[in-house]
Protein backbone atom coordinates (compact mmCIF):
# COMPACT_ATOMS: atom_id res chain seq x y z
CA UNK A 1 0.00 0.00 0.00
CA UNK A 2 2.71 1.89 1.06
CA UNK A 3 4.12 2.05 -2.46
CA UNK A 4 1.01 2.75 -4.27
CA UNK A 5 1.09 6.47 -2.25
CA UNK A 6 4.21 7.33 -3.01
CA UNK A 7 3.92 6.35 -6.74
CA UNK A 8 0.84 8.69 -6.97
CA UNK A 9 2.68 10.89 -4.58
CA UNK A 10 5.49 11.01 -7.88
CA UNK A 11 3.18 10.98 -10.77
CA UNK A 12 1.23 14.17 -8.66
CA UNK A 13 4.64 15.67 -8.22
CA UNK A 14 5.95 15.34 -12.01
CA UNK A 15 2.60 16.35 -12.80
CA UNK A 16 3.53 19.76 -10.79
CA UNK A 17 7.37 20.23 -11.92
CA UNK A 18 5.77 20.38 -15.11
CA UNK A 19 3.31 23.06 -15.21
CA UNK A 20 0.53 20.47 -15.45
CA UNK A 21 -1.38 22.47 -12.75
CA UNK A 22 -1.31 25.99 -14.30
CA UNK A 23 -4.66 26.49 -15.96
CA UNK A 24 -3.67 30.33 -17.24
CA UNK A 25 -1.48 28.05 -19.75
CA UNK A 26 -4.84 27.20 -21.10
CA UNK A 27 -5.32 30.83 -22.07
CA UNK A 28 -3.34 29.94 -25.13
CA UNK A 29 -5.76 27.30 -26.48
CA UNK A 30 -7.45 30.13 -28.39
CA UNK A 31 -4.03 29.88 -30.78
CA UNK A 32 -4.97 26.61 -31.77
CA UNK A 33 -7.42 27.19 -33.80
CA UNK A 34 -5.84 29.85 -36.57
CA UNK A 35 -3.59 27.40 -37.02
CA UNK A 36 -6.03 24.41 -37.67
CA UNK A 37 -7.89 26.61 -39.82
CA UNK A 38 -4.77 27.46 -42.02
CA UNK A 39 -4.06 23.15 -42.10
CA UNK A 40 -7.29 22.93 -43.98
CA UNK A 41 -7.85 21.44 -46.40
CA UNK A 42 -4.71 19.69 -47.26
CA UNK A 43 -2.51 20.62 -50.48
CA UNK A 44 -2.37 17.79 -52.72
CA UNK A 45 -0.71 19.35 -55.23
CA UNK A 46 2.31 18.73 -53.36
CA UNK A 47 1.91 15.51 -53.48
CA UNK A 48 5.24 14.12 -55.49
CA UNK A 49 7.19 16.47 -53.72
CA UNK A 50 5.87 14.65 -50.38
CA UNK A 51 6.18 11.18 -51.88
CA UNK A 52 9.83 11.92 -52.96
CA UNK A 53 10.64 12.98 -49.54
CA UNK A 54 8.74 9.81 -47.92
CA UNK A 55 11.21 7.82 -50.78
CA UNK A 56 14.12 9.44 -49.16
CA UNK A 57 13.07 8.61 -45.75
CA UNK A 58 12.53 4.99 -46.44
CA UNK A 59 16.11 4.78 -47.99
CA UNK A 60 17.90 6.47 -44.89
CA UNK A 61 16.13 3.96 -42.93
CA UNK A 62 17.04 0.75 -44.33
CA UNK A 63 20.39 1.85 -45.37
CA UNK A 64 20.54 3.72 -41.56
CA UNK A 65 19.30 -0.03 -40.36
CA UNK A 66 21.69 -2.61 -42.63
CA UNK A 67 24.78 -0.23 -41.59
CA UNK A 68 23.74 0.13 -37.89
CA UNK A 69 22.42 -3.52 -37.75
CA UNK A 70 26.07 -4.83 -39.34
CA UNK A 71 28.31 -2.67 -37.15
CA UNK A 72 25.94 -3.96 -33.88
CA UNK A 73 26.24 -7.45 -34.55
CA UNK A 74 30.00 -7.52 -34.41
CA UNK A 75 30.17 -4.75 -31.54
CA UNK A 76 27.67 -6.97 -29.58
CA UNK A 77 29.77 -9.98 -30.06
CA UNK A 78 32.26 -8.58 -28.84
CA UNK A 79 30.48 -7.34 -25.55
CA UNK A 80 28.82 -10.78 -25.12
CA UNK A 81 30.13 -12.35 -21.73
CA UNK A 82 29.50 -15.93 -23.40
CA UNK A 83 32.11 -14.36 -26.62
CA UNK A 84 34.56 -11.71 -25.04
CA UNK A 85 36.62 -12.10 -22.37
CA UNK A 86 36.07 -9.65 -19.85
CA UNK A 87 38.31 -6.59 -20.35
CA UNK A 88 36.96 -6.83 -24.42
CA UNK A 89 33.30 -7.18 -23.29
CA UNK A 90 33.68 -3.94 -20.58
CA UNK A 91 35.65 -1.52 -23.40
CA UNK A 92 33.24 -2.54 -26.53
CA UNK A 93 29.83 -2.53 -23.37
CA UNK A 94 31.43 1.32 -22.78
CA UNK A 95 31.86 1.94 -26.12
CA UNK A 96 28.19 1.59 -26.93
CA UNK A 97 26.99 3.12 -23.95
CA UNK A 98 29.11 6.28 -24.88
CA UNK A 99 27.25 5.67 -28.69
CA UNK A 100 24.14 5.62 -27.15
CA UNK A 101 23.99 8.70 -24.72
CA UNK A 102 24.41 11.60 -27.61
CA UNK A 103 20.88 11.76 -29.57
CA UNK A 104 20.18 11.04 -32.58
CA UNK A 105 19.43 14.34 -33.58
CA UNK A 106 23.16 15.57 -31.96
CA UNK A 107 24.62 13.09 -34.64
CA UNK A 108 22.79 14.01 -37.82
CA UNK A 109 24.53 17.90 -36.58
CA UNK A 110 27.55 16.31 -36.10
CA UNK A 111 26.97 14.56 -39.51
CA UNK A 112 25.60 17.70 -41.64
CA UNK A 113 29.34 19.71 -40.22
CA UNK A 114 30.73 16.91 -41.64
CA UNK A 115 29.71 15.90 -45.02
CA UNK A 116 27.05 18.59 -45.61
CA UNK A 117 23.56 18.52 -45.53
CA UNK A 118 21.22 16.14 -46.70
CA UNK A 119 20.39 12.33 -46.54
CA UNK A 120 24.29 11.39 -46.01
CA UNK A 121 24.03 12.85 -43.13
CA UNK A 122 21.39 11.56 -41.85
CA UNK A 123 21.91 7.64 -42.93
CA UNK A 124 25.16 7.91 -40.59
CA UNK A 125 23.54 9.24 -37.61
CA UNK A 126 21.02 6.70 -37.97
CA UNK A 127 23.25 3.99 -38.13
CA UNK A 128 24.99 5.32 -35.28
CA UNK A 129 21.94 5.94 -32.99
CA UNK A 130 21.27 2.13 -34.48
CA UNK A 131 24.31 0.34 -33.01
CA UNK A 132 23.93 2.39 -29.90
CA UNK A 133 20.65 0.45 -29.34
CA UNK A 134 20.77 -2.96 -31.41
CA UNK A 135 24.27 -2.92 -30.17
CA UNK A 136 23.18 -3.63 -26.30
CA UNK A 137 20.16 -5.45 -27.40
CA UNK A 138 22.35 -8.28 -29.11
CA UNK A 139 24.65 -8.55 -26.54
CA UNK A 140 21.79 -9.08 -24.08
CA UNK A 141 19.87 -11.50 -26.20
CA UNK A 142 23.65 -13.22 -26.99
CA UNK A 143 24.04 -13.15 -22.81
CA UNK A 144 20.75 -15.34 -22.30
CA UNK A 145 20.86 -17.82 -25.09
CA UNK A 146 20.78 -21.30 -23.17
CA UNK A 147 23.51 -22.79 -21.32
CA UNK A 148 22.95 -25.75 -22.14
CA UNK A 149 22.76 -25.64 -26.20
CA UNK A 150 26.12 -23.33 -25.89
CA UNK A 151 27.55 -26.51 -23.65
CA UNK A 152 26.53 -28.75 -26.22
CA UNK A 153 28.28 -27.13 -29.15
CA UNK A 154 31.19 -26.18 -27.36
CA UNK A 155 31.41 -29.75 -26.15
CA UNK A 156 32.11 -30.85 -29.60
CA UNK A 157 35.53 -28.72 -29.58
CA UNK A 158 34.60 -25.76 -31.00
CA UNK A 159 35.89 -22.29 -31.02
CA UNK A 160 34.07 -19.53 -30.14
CA UNK A 161 33.85 -17.90 -33.34
CA UNK A 162 31.82 -21.02 -33.88
CA UNK A 163 29.71 -21.05 -31.32
CA UNK A 164 28.53 -17.69 -32.09
CA UNK A 165 27.82 -18.71 -34.89
CA UNK A 166 26.28 -22.13 -34.21
CA UNK A 167 24.74 -21.76 -31.05
CA UNK A 168 24.25 -18.25 -29.74
CA UNK A 169 23.58 -16.39 -32.74
CA UNK A 170 20.93 -18.95 -34.46
CA UNK A 171 19.59 -19.04 -30.98
CA UNK A 172 18.93 -15.65 -30.71
CA UNK A 173 18.01 -15.33 -34.39
CA UNK A 174 14.27 -14.61 -33.92
CA UNK A 175 15.07 -11.68 -31.65
CA UNK A 176 17.61 -10.31 -33.20
CA UNK A 177 15.29 -10.17 -36.39
CA UNK A 178 12.27 -8.67 -33.96
CA UNK A 179 14.47 -5.84 -33.04
CA UNK A 180 15.76 -5.01 -36.06
CA UNK A 181 12.44 -4.68 -37.45
CA UNK A 182 11.56 -2.52 -34.39
CA UNK A 183 14.44 -0.25 -34.91
CA UNK A 184 13.73 0.19 -38.40
CA UNK A 185 10.30 1.06 -37.66
CA UNK A 186 11.93 3.51 -34.99
CA UNK A 187 14.28 5.17 -37.80
CA UNK A 188 11.36 5.80 -40.36
CA UNK A 189 10.21 8.58 -37.54
CA UNK A 190 13.70 9.20 -36.32
CA UNK A 191 14.64 10.45 -39.81
CA UNK A 192 12.00 12.59 -39.71
CA UNK A 193 13.80 13.96 -36.73
CA UNK A 194 17.28 13.94 -38.35
CA UNK A 195 15.80 15.71 -40.80
CA UNK A 196 15.03 18.99 -38.94
CA UNK A 197 18.56 19.64 -38.72
CA UNK A 198 19.04 19.20 -42.95
CA UNK A 199 20.15 15.68 -42.48
CA UNK A 200 17.56 15.20 -45.95
CA UNK A 201 14.20 13.24 -45.91
CA UNK A 202 10.77 14.42 -44.54
CA UNK A 203 11.69 16.01 -41.33
CA UNK A 204 13.91 18.14 -44.31
CA UNK A 205 10.59 19.23 -46.14
CA UNK A 206 8.61 19.54 -42.56
CA UNK A 207 10.39 22.32 -41.10
CA UNK A 208 10.64 23.80 -44.20
CA UNK A 209 6.99 23.79 -44.77
CA UNK A 210 6.25 25.21 -40.87
CA UNK A 211 9.50 27.85 -41.88
CA UNK A 212 7.17 29.48 -44.27
CA UNK A 213 3.85 28.63 -42.53
CA UNK A 214 2.56 26.31 -45.47
CA UNK A 215 0.34 24.45 -42.55
CA UNK A 216 -1.89 22.89 -45.58
CA UNK A 217 1.30 20.80 -47.19
CA UNK A 218 2.35 20.30 -43.33
CA UNK A 219 -1.03 18.35 -43.34
CA UNK A 220 -0.63 16.78 -46.77
CA UNK A 221 3.10 16.20 -45.31
CA UNK A 222 1.46 14.28 -41.86
CA UNK A 223 -1.35 12.43 -43.65
CA UNK A 224 1.56 10.58 -46.37
CA UNK A 225 3.45 9.94 -43.37
CA UNK A 226 0.48 8.38 -41.63
CA UNK A 227 -0.66 5.97 -44.46
CA UNK A 228 3.35 5.24 -44.60
CA UNK A 229 3.66 4.35 -40.90
CA UNK A 230 0.40 2.26 -40.91
CA UNK A 231 1.49 0.69 -44.03
CA UNK A 232 4.89 -0.26 -42.33
CA UNK A 233 3.26 -1.96 -39.46
CA UNK A 234 1.15 -3.94 -40.92
CA UNK A 235 4.33 -5.05 -42.73
CA UNK A 236 6.80 -5.41 -40.01
CA UNK A 237 3.83 -7.52 -38.38
CA UNK A 238 3.46 -9.92 -41.49
CA UNK A 239 7.01 -10.70 -41.46
CA UNK A 240 6.97 -11.35 -37.21
CA UNK A 241 3.47 -13.68 -37.84
CA UNK A 242 5.98 -15.52 -40.69
CA UNK A 243 8.90 -15.87 -38.50
CA UNK A 244 7.68 -15.82 -35.00
CA UNK A 245 4.39 -18.17 -35.41
CA UNK B 1 39.72 -50.24 -13.95
CA UNK B 2 42.09 -51.38 -16.31
CA UNK B 3 41.10 -50.20 -20.31
CA UNK B 4 39.30 -47.44 -19.41
CA UNK B 5 38.63 -44.98 -21.82
CA UNK B 6 38.06 -42.37 -19.82
CA UNK B 7 38.14 -42.62 -15.57
CA UNK B 8 37.14 -40.65 -12.55
CA UNK B 9 39.60 -41.47 -9.51
CA UNK B 10 38.76 -40.04 -6.17
CA UNK B 11 36.35 -37.03 -7.07
CA UNK B 12 35.95 -34.32 -5.09
CA UNK B 13 33.80 -31.57 -6.22
CA UNK B 14 31.62 -27.91 -5.15
CA UNK B 15 30.28 -25.27 -6.34
CA UNK B 16 29.74 -23.58 -2.81
CA UNK B 17 32.54 -24.05 -0.29
CA UNK B 18 32.14 -26.90 2.16
CA UNK B 19 28.79 -28.05 0.45
CA UNK B 20 30.58 -31.27 -1.74
CA UNK B 21 28.03 -31.93 -5.00
CA UNK B 22 30.17 -35.35 -5.33
CA UNK B 23 32.56 -36.96 -2.60
CA UNK B 24 35.32 -39.43 -3.13
CA UNK B 25 33.82 -40.63 -6.84
CA UNK B 26 35.47 -42.84 -8.48
CA UNK B 27 34.18 -44.37 -12.05
CA UNK B 28 35.87 -45.88 -14.93
CA UNK B 29 34.19 -46.24 -18.72
CA UNK B 30 35.49 -49.01 -20.53
CA UNK B 31 34.18 -49.89 -24.01
CA UNK B 32 31.36 -51.39 -25.73
CA UNK B 33 29.60 -51.18 -22.44
CA UNK B 34 26.50 -49.22 -21.02
CA UNK B 35 26.74 -47.15 -17.73
CA UNK B 36 23.55 -46.43 -16.03
CA UNK B 37 23.60 -43.30 -12.85
CA UNK B 38 21.30 -43.10 -10.57
CA UNK B 39 20.26 -40.64 -7.67
CA UNK B 40 18.06 -38.39 -6.48
CA UNK B 41 17.41 -35.12 -7.25
CA UNK B 42 21.15 -32.95 -6.60
CA UNK B 43 22.21 -35.96 -6.04
CA UNK B 44 25.54 -35.22 -8.14
CA UNK B 45 24.67 -36.91 -11.35
CA UNK B 46 25.06 -33.83 -13.72
CA UNK B 47 28.23 -32.91 -12.33
CA UNK B 48 29.69 -36.41 -12.48
CA UNK B 49 29.09 -36.31 -16.04
CA UNK B 50 30.56 -32.56 -16.66
CA UNK B 51 33.61 -33.62 -14.79
CA UNK B 52 34.24 -37.11 -16.76
CA UNK B 53 33.43 -34.46 -20.04
CA UNK B 54 35.65 -31.31 -18.84
CA UNK B 55 33.34 -29.29 -18.55
CA UNK B 56 33.87 -28.75 -15.12
CA UNK B 57 37.62 -28.90 -13.23
CA UNK B 58 37.27 -31.34 -10.01
CA UNK B 59 38.36 -29.61 -7.00
CA UNK B 60 40.27 -33.08 -5.71
CA UNK B 61 40.33 -36.40 -7.32
CA UNK B 62 41.80 -36.89 -11.27
CA UNK B 63 40.45 -38.03 -14.73
CA UNK B 64 42.59 -39.97 -16.75
CA UNK B 65 42.09 -40.65 -20.22
CA UNK B 66 43.38 -43.93 -21.29
CA UNK B 67 45.21 -43.95 -18.17
CA UNK B 68 46.69 -40.53 -18.52
CA UNK B 69 45.77 -37.59 -16.22
CA UNK B 70 44.72 -34.76 -18.31
CA UNK B 71 47.71 -32.07 -17.19
CA UNK B 72 49.01 -31.66 -20.61
CA UNK B 73 46.82 -29.66 -23.28
CA UNK B 74 47.54 -32.42 -25.76
CA UNK B 75 45.75 -35.37 -23.51
CA UNK B 76 43.17 -32.69 -22.62
CA UNK B 77 41.84 -32.09 -25.88
CA UNK B 78 42.03 -35.68 -27.15
CA UNK B 79 39.40 -36.56 -24.25
CA UNK B 80 37.52 -33.56 -25.18
CA UNK B 81 37.30 -34.91 -28.43
CA UNK B 82 36.90 -38.07 -27.79
CA UNK B 83 33.73 -37.54 -25.07
CA UNK B 84 30.36 -36.73 -26.69
CA UNK B 85 28.01 -34.89 -24.32
CA UNK B 86 24.41 -34.34 -24.47
CA UNK B 87 22.90 -32.06 -22.09
CA UNK B 88 19.60 -32.79 -20.22
CA UNK B 89 17.67 -30.83 -22.91
CA UNK B 90 19.68 -32.43 -25.83
CA UNK B 91 21.24 -28.48 -26.88
CA UNK B 92 20.16 -28.92 -30.22
CA UNK B 93 19.60 -25.82 -32.00
CA UNK B 94 15.88 -25.30 -32.83
CA UNK B 95 16.52 -22.54 -35.49
CA UNK B 96 18.46 -24.95 -37.44
CA UNK B 97 17.79 -27.96 -39.54
CA UNK B 98 18.55 -31.43 -38.69
CA UNK B 99 21.78 -31.38 -41.10
CA UNK B 100 22.95 -28.02 -39.66
CA UNK B 101 22.97 -29.91 -36.33
CA UNK B 102 24.45 -32.91 -37.44
CA UNK B 103 27.04 -30.79 -38.83
CA UNK B 104 27.74 -28.79 -35.40
CA UNK B 105 29.98 -32.39 -34.36
CA UNK B 106 32.59 -32.33 -37.56
CA UNK B 107 32.97 -28.25 -36.58
CA UNK B 108 36.84 -29.31 -34.69
CA UNK B 109 37.64 -30.60 -37.64
CA UNK B 110 36.56 -28.14 -40.25
CA UNK B 111 38.62 -24.75 -40.55
CA UNK B 112 36.96 -22.17 -38.81
CA UNK B 113 36.36 -19.92 -41.86
CA UNK B 114 34.98 -22.26 -43.58
CA UNK B 115 32.56 -23.41 -41.00
CA UNK B 116 31.39 -20.01 -40.48
CA UNK B 117 30.64 -19.38 -44.37
CA UNK B 118 29.08 -22.67 -43.60
CA UNK B 119 30.99 -24.63 -46.30
CA UNK B 120 31.59 -28.56 -44.95
CA UNK B 121 33.99 -30.77 -46.75
CA UNK B 122 31.59 -33.26 -49.03
CA UNK B 123 32.87 -35.93 -47.21
CA UNK B 124 31.55 -34.82 -43.80
CA UNK B 125 28.21 -33.47 -45.11
CA UNK B 126 28.14 -37.05 -46.55
CA UNK B 127 29.04 -38.46 -42.95
CA UNK B 128 25.99 -36.46 -41.81
CA UNK B 129 23.97 -37.53 -43.94
CA UNK B 130 24.61 -40.91 -43.20
CA UNK B 131 23.86 -40.55 -39.50
CA UNK B 132 21.02 -38.96 -40.24
CA UNK B 133 19.53 -42.10 -41.94
CA UNK B 134 20.99 -44.32 -39.42
CA UNK B 135 19.00 -42.33 -36.80
CA UNK B 136 15.91 -42.83 -39.40
CA UNK B 137 15.48 -38.87 -39.80
CA UNK B 138 16.02 -38.79 -43.68
CA UNK B 139 12.80 -37.33 -44.41
CA UNK B 140 13.37 -34.58 -42.01
CA UNK B 141 17.00 -33.42 -43.01
CA UNK B 142 16.14 -30.57 -43.82
CA UNK B 143 13.39 -29.24 -41.31
CA UNK B 144 14.16 -26.92 -38.39
CA UNK B 145 14.46 -28.80 -35.47
CA UNK B 146 12.06 -26.63 -33.58
CA UNK B 147 9.48 -28.65 -36.01
CA UNK B 148 10.76 -32.49 -34.83
CA UNK B 149 8.89 -33.72 -31.52
CA UNK B 150 10.80 -34.70 -28.27
CA UNK B 151 12.18 -38.19 -29.63
CA UNK B 152 13.24 -36.91 -32.60
CA UNK B 153 15.38 -34.31 -31.13
CA UNK B 154 16.87 -37.01 -28.80
CA UNK B 155 18.00 -38.58 -31.73
CA UNK B 156 19.39 -35.63 -33.77
CA UNK B 157 21.26 -35.12 -30.74
CA UNK B 158 22.91 -38.68 -30.57
CA UNK B 159 23.63 -38.32 -34.21
CA UNK B 160 25.10 -35.05 -33.57
CA UNK B 161 27.82 -36.30 -31.06
CA UNK B 162 28.52 -39.79 -33.33
CA UNK B 163 29.49 -37.00 -35.57
CA UNK B 164 32.20 -35.77 -33.47
CA UNK B 165 33.42 -39.34 -33.86
CA UNK B 166 33.47 -40.12 -29.83
CA UNK B 167 34.28 -43.57 -28.12
CA UNK B 168 32.08 -42.22 -25.06
CA UNK B 169 28.81 -40.27 -25.03
CA UNK B 170 27.79 -39.19 -21.78
CA UNK B 171 23.91 -38.54 -21.68
CA UNK B 172 22.31 -36.72 -18.79
CA UNK B 173 18.58 -37.54 -18.33
CA UNK B 174 18.16 -38.70 -21.83
CA UNK B 175 15.32 -41.33 -21.47
CA UNK B 176 13.36 -39.38 -18.53
CA UNK B 177 11.37 -37.10 -20.24
CA UNK B 178 10.20 -40.20 -23.29
CA UNK B 179 7.11 -42.45 -23.60
CA UNK B 180 8.41 -46.32 -22.43
CA UNK B 181 8.61 -46.84 -26.95
CA UNK B 182 10.74 -44.03 -27.82
CA UNK B 183 12.98 -44.68 -24.52
CA UNK B 184 13.37 -48.02 -25.44
CA UNK B 185 14.02 -47.14 -29.45
CA UNK B 186 16.61 -44.92 -27.99
CA UNK B 187 18.19 -47.04 -25.45
CA UNK B 188 18.31 -50.19 -28.54
CA UNK B 189 20.68 -47.49 -30.32
CA UNK B 190 22.97 -46.77 -27.21
CA UNK B 191 23.30 -50.57 -27.38
CA UNK B 192 23.38 -51.21 -31.47
CA UNK B 193 26.42 -48.20 -30.89
CA UNK B 194 28.25 -50.15 -27.90
CA UNK B 195 28.26 -53.92 -29.03
CA UNK B 196 28.98 -52.87 -33.08
CA UNK B 197 30.99 -49.85 -32.77
CA UNK B 198 32.22 -50.00 -29.17
CA UNK B 199 31.14 -46.76 -27.91
CA UNK B 200 30.50 -46.69 -24.56
CA UNK B 201 27.94 -44.60 -23.10
CA UNK B 202 26.92 -43.30 -19.43
CA UNK B 203 23.01 -42.35 -18.94
CA UNK B 204 21.76 -40.71 -15.95
CA UNK B 205 18.09 -41.55 -15.46
CA UNK B 206 15.33 -41.95 -13.03
CA UNK B 207 13.55 -44.82 -15.47
CA UNK B 208 14.67 -47.96 -13.07
CA UNK B 209 12.87 -50.30 -15.15
CA UNK B 210 14.29 -49.97 -18.21
CA UNK B 211 17.44 -49.06 -17.01
CA UNK B 212 18.23 -52.51 -15.72
CA UNK B 213 17.64 -54.29 -18.86
CA UNK B 214 20.31 -52.00 -20.95
CA UNK B 215 22.57 -51.07 -18.57
CA UNK B 216 25.98 -52.79 -17.97
CA UNK B 217 26.87 -51.72 -15.09
CA UNK B 218 24.78 -49.49 -12.47
CA UNK B 219 25.85 -46.55 -10.25
CA UNK B 220 23.57 -45.00 -7.62
CA UNK B 221 25.04 -41.79 -5.96
CA UNK B 222 23.12 -40.87 -2.70
CA UNK B 223 24.50 -37.35 -1.26
CA UNK B 224 27.32 -37.15 -4.14
CA UNK B 225 28.70 -40.18 -3.01
CA UNK B 226 28.54 -43.66 -4.77
CA UNK B 227 26.13 -45.94 -3.07
CA UNK B 228 25.66 -48.83 -5.05
CA UNK B 229 27.88 -50.29 -7.89
CA UNK B 230 27.09 -53.54 -10.17
CA UNK B 231 26.55 -54.75 -12.85
CA UNK B 232 23.82 -54.57 -15.25
CA UNK B 233 22.39 -58.39 -14.59
CA UNK B 234 22.82 -58.41 -10.66
CA UNK B 235 21.41 -55.30 -10.04
CA UNK B 236 17.97 -54.99 -9.13
CA UNK B 237 14.92 -52.33 -8.68
CA UNK B 238 14.93 -52.79 -4.63
CA UNK B 239 18.41 -52.75 -4.26
CA UNK B 240 18.84 -49.39 -6.33
CA UNK B 241 15.78 -48.13 -4.56
CA UNK B 242 17.52 -48.68 -1.83
CA UNK B 243 20.67 -46.84 -2.33
CA UNK B 244 18.88 -44.09 -3.67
Amino acid sequence: MKWRIALAALFVFSLWQTGFFDLSRLSKIANLSPFLSRMFPPDFSILLQVLSAVYETIVMAIAGTMIGGAVSLALAALSARQVSPRPVRTFFRALLALVRTVPAILWALIFVVIVGFGPLAGVLALSLYTVGYLGKLFYESFDSVSSEVLEAVRSVGSTRIQQLRYAIIPESANYLISQTLFIFEYNVRASSIVGLVGAGGIGYLIIAQVQSLQYSGLLTTILVLLCFVLGLDALSSRIRARFFA
Amino acid sequence: MSGCIIEAKRIWYSYRLDNHVLRDVSLGVEPERIYMVFGRSGAGKTTLLKILKGILKPDRGDILFRGQPLHSVEVARAAFRAVGYIPQGFGVVSSMTVLENVLVGALSRVPVLHSILGHFPEEEVRRAEDLIKQMALEEYRDTRVSQLSGGQRQRVAIARALMQDPQVILADEFVSQLDPITATEVLDIFRTLADKKGISTVITTHDIHLATRYSDEVIVLRKGAVSYQRDGKGATVEDIIRAM
